[in-house]
């Protein structure tokens, strides 16, 4: 019995080293996006729901396997917009963001996106809460002392 | 089928999907070790009570907002465990309404702290990750993941040198006590890495589910197997089996890793208990 049990430690130990692999982040080889006019590295759209979730939540936990990778996703969209101390919102300050939610649907992971030529809110961005596809490059920027993580120069795509 | 293997291959190569197969095969084979030794004590709902203990240590942690949370929440659990495993059969609250009372309490002051004292944006976010496990498995990090080897390493070697006496304390107290076992030192030592198997396991399925993980190897390899040896065996392979199966189907069709893994239990035990049935028609 105990031999069989140290056979099967043994196994298990041999099996963890698998944990122990390159620590890559899956970046498929880059892929045209359906214009066919940028590479993508990492397209979340080929994803499941749980799996993007995941992702998300790598690149926002350890970006700097990620930063000037050029990454596609899909979402709801959705704006925040940053208020000063007395509640009031700030005008010139407006986030913009691609909101995917988890398989229980409890937890949501986004990412936020500024887009490339600064087009005008609400004219030239879809309805808030609409399906989007978005491809952009993951940068990180510093705002009041906080550094944040986007994709930079985004944009839309069908 | 192709399909299938291409979507594997592509998730392979994904460092997080690698650490959950690796975590969850380690906690379902720990947990099912310890398992049959909780049925055959009459302790099923044990995984149940001492999760949402850790539930409740996980809450006053983020209320603390204590960075590391593992040592304060595996503290708090391997108390309870003792309280309930060691002490329990001895005092005027006996096992089932001690579980039962320790389980609500500790689920209930956890959800209060947490809403009176959230630091969290999204609080039911993080109440529904740590009760269904959501996407944690998904989401770990490599030294999350080698905490986990480690525990489980622990927990398997305690299990191989002290089979004899884990094996002999359950069947009969009494009789281990009288042929001289320190039966009170062993029902310690296995209260001690039954908590360490349920914070581990939290982030498998979460809290709500671990008792799945416990009894449902245990009961399929019992529905198949009478001695102890051979139950202990199946109930770690089937453990590990619907523990891989449950995250793969998981990751494939974007459903909660927790509720798959304990779905595909079910459909284990419904299989084990047909197949008992005939060998047991056959054996006649």
């Amino acid at each position: 019995m105990k031999k069989l049990f140290c056979l099967l430690l043994a196994a298990l130990l041999l099996c963890t080293l698998a944990a122990c692999g390159h620590e890559d982040t899956a970046q498929k080889p880059a892929a045209e996006d359906a214009e066919g006019t940028a590479a993508v590295d990492i397209d979340l759209t080929v994803l499941s729901s749980i799996m993007v979730y995941s992702e998300v939540n790598s690149m926002i936990s350890f970006p700097d396997n990620y930063i000037g990778k050029t990454v596609k996703m899909q979402g709801q969209f959705t704006i925040y917009q940053a208020t000063d101390e007395n509640g009031a919102f700030i005008p010139d300050k407006m986030f913009f963001a691609c909101m995917i939610a988890d398989a229980t649907a409890c937890c949501a992971q986004g990412l936020e996106f500024a887009l490339a030529g600064k087009p005008v809110y609400p004219d030239e961005y879809p309805e808030l809460g609409a399906e989007i596809t978005v491809v952009g490059t993951f940068e990180g920027y510093e705002e009041d002392g906080c550094r944040y993580y986007r994709l930079g120069n985004a944009a839309f795509v069908d | 089928m192709t399909a299938i293997l291409e979507k594997l291959t592509l998730y392979w190569a994904y460092p997080f999907v690698r650490y959950a197969l690796i975590v969850g095969v380690l906690i379902a084979l720990c947990s099912s070790l310890l398992g049959v030794t909780l049925v055959l004590k009459r302790f099923s709902f044990i995984g149940d009570g001492l999760s949402h203990v850790a539930f409740g240590a996980m809450a006053i942690a983020a209320v603390l907002q204590i960075t590391n949370k593992m040592p304060l929440v595996m503290g708090i659990t391997i108390l309870s465990a003792v309280l309930l495993l060691r002490t329990g059969q001895n005092t005027k609250i006996k096992g089932d309404a001690a579980i039962a009372m320790i389980s609500v309490g500790a689920l209930a002051v956890g959800y209060l702290l947490m809403n009176i004292f959230s630091t969290s944006s999204n609080l039911s976010g993080d109440v529904c990750s740590t009760l269904f496990g959501s996407t944690s498995i998904l989401t770990l990090s490599p030294a999350e993941v080698w905490l986990c080897v480690g525990m489980s390493v622990l927990v398997v070697a305690v299990f191989i040198l002290f089979y004899n006496k884990i094996f002999a304390v359950p069947f009969d107290e009494s009789f281990a006590r009288a042929a001289g076992t320190k039966a009170g030192l062993y029902n310690l030592l296995i209260a001690v890495v039954v908590a360490v198997i349920i914070v581990l396991a939290m982030n498998l399925v979460g809290s709500l589910l671990i008792s799945a993980l416990v009894i449902f190897p245990a009961l399929s390899a019992m529905r198949m197997f009478k001695s102890f040896r051979s139950v202990t065996i199946c109930a770690a392979v089937l453990s590990v089996f619907c523990a891989l199966l449950g995250i793969l189907a998981s990751i494939l069709a974007g459903t909660p890793v927790g509720s798959t893994i304990v779905a595909v239990q079910i459909g284990t035990f419904g299989l084990s208990w047909l197949a008992g049935t005939v060998l047991g028609g056959a054996r006649r």
